[in-house]
């Protein structure tokens, strides 16, 4: 994907779909636009910007996951610019300080954020393994 | 995503557990909260959760070793135990276990500090630098010793902080750190509780120590 070619052998120099990835990026877009209100995208986005789970908790993000019962699990992707591995590291470091049940995977992709959208087999063995897990520990099957 | 995900757990190993791992897993009562760093690919882990119900949580270096953890049901992150401990509040398990790791940490006498704050009790397996073997090579031969538990070169051994027993005996004592059990395992694998250390110093391949902080 990225910078090959979308059906064609050339390039045009309009505003076509030149390249695989704004091929796709436009058949993402028009597919939203049919499910859901444009406007909902509005909302979500501004909704994102005011979520902030460390000043909820005086400014210590372990704070937030004090006794959780809850068990974790992090994935991020090595070519994933949007919640970089960093991020999910300072994540795990703080999960551990709460002393949380947590599972974190780092998995090698260079297919961006969208990675866990496609087939990553190594992302769907450590899914059905954290599953799996969860559903033996809870004694389901 | 095209192909499902099977949800079935991945087949459990069936093969029996190294004999170094076997005798830590003894020293391991059921049930309780044991943090094991540098857990491979989960081998021990697997065990003390599916036979002993532990609650068993573990930190990885390699990626691989993780994700073959993760891919097994199992709680793993990949961490590095130089940099990852100083997270985990005091007492958060009741065993730490650090299996064959220590001599390839930067800094062994910290990593050693905050195994014991993190564990009510740690548990620790090294290779022995003392043994017979070891001396005798590098007496004789005159090159760095390479044995069976230590088979790597000089130049691309992971180990960079080897110790004999007496050595970790010492640091132990300097940190106030009190030896509640010691096995050592000789060549053929048997495993042998230690009356004398410098004995056990010449004839131990490797050593595990069950470890509390005074």
């Amino acid at each position: 994907m990225g910078r090959n070619l979308q059906d064609r052998t050339r390039f045009t120099y309009g505003f076509e779909a030149d390249f695989q990835v704004e091929s796709y990026l436009r058949y993402q877009g028009s597919s939203f636009v049919e499910r859901f209100d444009a406007n909902s995208y509005l909302y979500l986005t501004r909704a994102m910007d005011y979520f902030d789970l460390v000043a909820e908790h005086g400014g210590v993000l372990t704070n937030a996951f004090r006794d959780t019962p809850v068990r974790f699990c992090l994935v991020s992707f090595t070519s994933d610019w949007l919640f970089p591995t960093s991020e999910s590291r300072a994540i795990v470091h703080s999960l551990n300080a709460a002393a949380a049940n947590v599972s974190f995977v780092e998995i090698e992709s260079d297919k961006g954020h969208d990675a866990f959208l496609l087939d990553e087999p190594e992302f769907a063995k450590t899914l059905s393994g954290f599953l799996a897990g969860s559903a033996a520990h809870r004694g389901l099957k | 995503m095209s192909a499902a995900p099977n949800l079935q757990p991945r087949r459990r190993r069936t093969q029996p557990l190294r004999r170094d791992l076997a005798l830590i897993a003894e020293m391991i009562p059921p049930g309780i909260r044991v943090l094991d760093i540098g857990c491979g690919d989960g081998a021990l882990l697997e065990h003390l959760v599916h036979e002993l119900g532990v609650d068993g949580r573990g930190i990885e270096l390699s990626q691989a070793g993780v994700n073959a953890c993760v891919g097994h049901g199992l709680s793993v992150i990949q961490g590095d135990a130089d940099t990852d401990l100083k997270d985990y509040p005091s007492g958060a398990f009741d065993v730490a276990v650090l299996s064959q790791t220590l001599q390839a940490t930067r800094a062994p006498r910290a990593v050693l500090e905050q195994l014991v704050r993190i564990g009510r009790r740690a548990i620790v397996s090294f290779p022995n630098f003392g043994h017979w073997r070891v001396r005798w090579r590098l007496l004789f031969d005159g090159r760095m010793p390479t044995t069976q538990v230590l088979p790597a070169h000089w130049y691309d051994t992971p180990n960079i902080h080897l110790c004999t027993i007496l050595d970790f005996e010492d640091m132990a004592a300097e940190l106030g750190i009190t030896i509640e059990r010691a096995l050592v395992l000789d060549s053929s694998g048997r495993a042998k509780a230690l009356n004398s250390m410098r004995l056990a110093n010449w004839f131990g391949e490797q050593c595990i120590v069950l470890l509390r902080r005074d």
